[in-house]
């Protein structure tokens, strides 16, 4: 269930209305409860992860900043950890359940209970642990604390999403080197939605209290909400601890103002997933599909790039919508988040791109990777390497693929390139053709990006690259879609242009009444009237 | 603006582009048509399909071989799913049965699960007292229950894939780009998909018993297309088992697919003419048309 479908809104009323009339802490429970029913409606198995991360940090949080807590309370949340994986793994049909039907809902054996008393056990081994950890002097213990929280996260991120890429590499590796009969079977480990970006969330959490930036909450009801806000828990934007938790621990108050914002970025939100990105989406999939099973007969660079452009487009459209949407009804319900997206594709270099394009990503990686490694302080080698070491991570991040692996390598030598040649940044101040030059170049590099990004295998690259190169001609069919893009995408650029993205949206609403009709009729007649045929799912679910 | 905006546009579609629209424009005489036709002495044939049938048989000739009244309703891009409420629309819910119904159809087009527009549906085949049986039948999903509704009352939202089609038609190339582009997503779905589940006819049958319950006799007919489709053999049990006629017509030896298709379906003037004769002969050979 999400934004580009009905049930969502339907659902995202019944909490709407009552939110507005309940006082701040029946609030905080209110969206609790409905962020966990919006995440279960995806697959209610992987609350489980969701609740033993929030655990794990609540505790490791106070845990570094020397808070210990009570017996009585480990016990309560040690018994609501395996009574969550009982509840969750014990096989009860939700559906069924939700249908009214008890019969049906019961479990149909009790196969399952192993994963309740693995859980059980791991508890009982947490509380000996916390034990220890507990009677270790001040910095050790913070240490400690932090340590046990990167590695249950980071634990549970490795294994759901790249433990099927680590022994598949590991069979194809042994094999290569001539070693047979060993090969380990795939897991085939379903990846919880969402995963990359509360986890991340979660940690930096832990993080900022072990700095000295953050002060923890005792509330655990808070931090629970924190980490699984519904608005933004499946694509982010990865909000830090500092911004979104006295944002949940404080009375908070809706302005019409804030209203009205929220409107016209749910509305542009929705534009750009179901007019825009799906829309164009069957553009770059016809040519990705035909690059992918190697039917390049006929093709030519126009068609290839007209592939990739569409994919800039519909990767933006979807990314971005999904942000803007999230950013749109948590106004609505009194939470500011961060924006992630300023016009990405007017970068005129790659370090501008990556402070327009996930900026809440690059910023995380930017603040717990890249600094902590050194940044640019050790001079200009340090500074290359922790360049590359943080963009091949945040490539590694999007997805268990050596293309993203390389899309992330990619990024890292064009910052250093760029970086060596001391080229800087140009505004259409300084010199309206040189930054319009240097924005198309920009744009190429980062749609050479998106070509790794999207292709299934290093084969697919190939292959585009080839027709590119040895067939460099435009036909017809290439400027079809050309102009279907154009029709899809030219007005919200246009708008995004003057609103300077979102930065400025609230500009709009001081705009005359005839200019806003434009705008909001335009969005409404768009979203309604043309919307894709095919629904798709966000890209970044995956991730 | 924005209710000046959408009703600008509703009135453009209800004006314009239903009037202009070949397919839409046709849908509205369908009432009277099935009124004229049960108003004449029976007998009463009935053709029914889709583009296939609209260009592959030529009614007035039919009639004129038959000897009794008949007629032809078609919808483009429609499948059993939309031929159930075309018929229910149009005949047995207002008290008429024809005699005799034919329908010429290929592939898949009697199974479940085929693509349905709503926009038409819910335009001029259906009506509110239909809603829960189409919710059920073929609508489990709150989104496409909504899409219904509001498809019912607003024309503009109800026919917006083809007001998009309108709109990239003035590119050049378009069509041809379409069928591509359409042509690929459709292949890279079938791939990633794999294996199809497997398929179920829910609505022939509700078809069939609609059918047996109104006294309508129906006969299905696998129409020759250019290239050769497989019959599906849980389709031929559940109309043979409801007493019903199933002609396979898939290979007529005077149709030259060199010389008698515009394109891979649809027949040419000179190939819908043999088809008619060729259908009518069946019909006479296997003594469906009852007696007046």
């Amino acid at each position: 269930m999400n934004y580009n479908q009905l049930q969502f809104w339907v659902l995202f009323a019944f909490v709407l209305v009552p939110y507005r009339w309940l006082p701040h802490r029946a609030q905080n429970r209110l969206l609790l409860v409905a962020s966990y029913v919006f995440y279960g409606f995806w697959d209610y198995r992987f609350l489980f992860l969701i609740f033993v991360s929030t655990v794990v940090d609540y505790i490791g949080g106070l845990g570094v900043a020397g808070v210990q807590l009570s017996r009585r309370r480990l016990a309560g949340l040690g018994s609501t950890v395996v009574l969550a994986a009982l509840l969750l793994t014990s096989g009860i049909h939700y559906s069924a359940l939700l249908h009214g039907d008890l019969v049906a809902a019961l479990p149909d054996g009790i196969d399952r209970l192993e994963i309740t008393a693995a859980v059980f056990a791991a508890v009982i081994a947490y509380g000996a642990l916390l034990r220890v950890l507990y009677g270790l002097p001040a910095t050790r213990r913070r240490k400690a604390f932090l340590v046990v929280s990167m590695i249950v996260n980071l634990g549970i991120l490795g294994f759901f999403k790249y433990c099927d890429f680590f022994i598949g590499n590991v069979n194809a590796l042994l094999s290569a080197i001539g070693v047979t009969g060993t090969s380990v079977g795939l897991l085939k480990i379903v990846l919880p939605a969402g995963i990359s970006f509360y986890t991340f969330q979660a940690m930096s959490y832990t993080i900022d209290i072990y700095r000295g930036e953050l002060e923890p909450t005792e509330r655990f009801d808070d931090f629970a909400l924190f980490v699984c806000f519904f608005p933004h828990l499946v694509a982010g934007p990865i909000m830090r601890a500092h911004r979104l938790l006295p944002q949940v621990a404080n009375v908070r108050r809706t302005k019409s103002a804030d209203l009205e914002e929220g409107l016209l970025l749910v509305l542009v939100g929705l534009f750009k997933k179901v007019a825009l990105s799906d829309n164009v989406a069957p553009i770059a999939n016809a040519v990705f599909f035909r690059l992918a099973r190697g039917d390049t007969a006929g093709m030519t660079a126009a068609d290839v790039l007209v592939g990739i452009y569409a994919f800039a487009i519909q990767i933006y459209g979807d990314f971005s919508g999904y942000s803007s949407i999230a950013r749109g009804i948590s106004k609505w319900l009194g939470f500011e988040l961060v924006i992630n997206f300023r016009q990405p594709y007017i970068a005129v270099s790659p370090s501008d791109f990556w402070r327009r394009w996930h900026i809440s990503l690059s910023t995380w990686l930017r603040d717990y990777l890249y600094i902590p490694l050194g940044g640019n302080r050790n001079g200009v080698r340090a500074e290359y390497r922790n360049l590359m070491i943080t963009m091949l991570l945040g490539g590694l991040w999007h997805g268990a693929r050596w293309t993203f692996v390389a899309w992330g390598l990619y990024h890292g030598i064009i910052l250093c390139a760029f970086r060596m040649a001391g080229v800087r940044d140009v505004t259409p101040r300084n010199s309206r053709w040189r930054w319009a030059l240097r924005v198309f170049v920009m744009f190429h590099l980062t749609c050479l990006g998106w070509l790794l990004f999207r292709a299934d295998s290093f084969s697919t690259v190939e292959r585009a690259l080839s027709v590119i190169v040895h067939n460099p001609h435009i036909t017809m069919l290439a400027v079809t879609p050309l102009a279907m893009m154009a029709f899809y995408s030219l007005a919200i650029f246009v708008l995004e242009w003057f609103t300077e993205g979102e930065e400025r949206l609230p500009r709009l609403m001081q705009a005359s009444p005839v200019l806003q009709g434009v705008i909001y009729a335009y969005l409404v007649t768009m979203i309604l009237v043309f919307p894709a045929s095919h629904a798709y799912d966000f890209i970044y679910f995956q991730f | 603006m924005v209710v000046l905006c959408l009703t600008s546009l509703e009135a453009f579609t209800r004006t314009v582009l239903v009037r202009e629209s070949k397919d839409l424009s046709r849908f509205s005489t369908y009432p009277a048509r099935a009124r004229e036709l049960m108003a004449r002495p029976g007998p009463h044939v009935l053709f029914l399909g889709n583009s296939a049938t609209e260009r592959g048989v030529d009614s007035r000739l039919a009639e004129q071989e038959l000897g009794v009244p008949a007629e032809l309703f078609s919808a483009d891009s429609s499948h059993i799913n939309t031929w159930i409420w075309m018929m229910d629309a149009e005949f047995w819910k207002a008290g008429r049965s024809p005699e005799l119904v034919v329908i010429d159809y290929f592939g898949k087009s009697l199974e479940d699960g085929r693509h349905l527009e709503l926009g038409r549906l819910a335009q001029f085949f259906t009506d509110r007292d239909d809603w829960s049986e189409l919710f059920e039948a073929e609508l489990p999903t709150l989104d496409r229950r909504v899409e219904l509704v509001v498809s019912s009352i607003w024309a503009t939202f109800a026919f917006r894939d083809r007001i998009r089609d309108r709109i990239f038609k003035l590119i050049p190339g378009y069509e041809h780009y379409a069928t591509v582009e359409n042509a690929e997503n459709n292949a890279m779905d079938k791939s990633e998909h794999g294996v199809t589940a497997p398929g179920s006819w829910s609505t022939l049958q509700r078809f069939l018993v609609l059918a047996r319950d109104h006294h309508t006799r129906v006969v299905f007919v696998a129409f020759p297309t250019r290239s050769d489709y497989e019959l599906e053999q849980p389709s031929l049990d559940a109309i043979r088992a409801a007493g019903m006629t199933h002609l396979d017509l898939r290979h007529v030896p005077e149709l030259d697919p060199a010389k008698h298709y515009d394109d891979g379906i649809h027949l040419n003037a000179e190939g819908r003419r043999i088809y008619t004769l060729h259908l009518v002969s069946e019909l006479k050979r296997l003594q469906l048309i009852p007696a007046p």
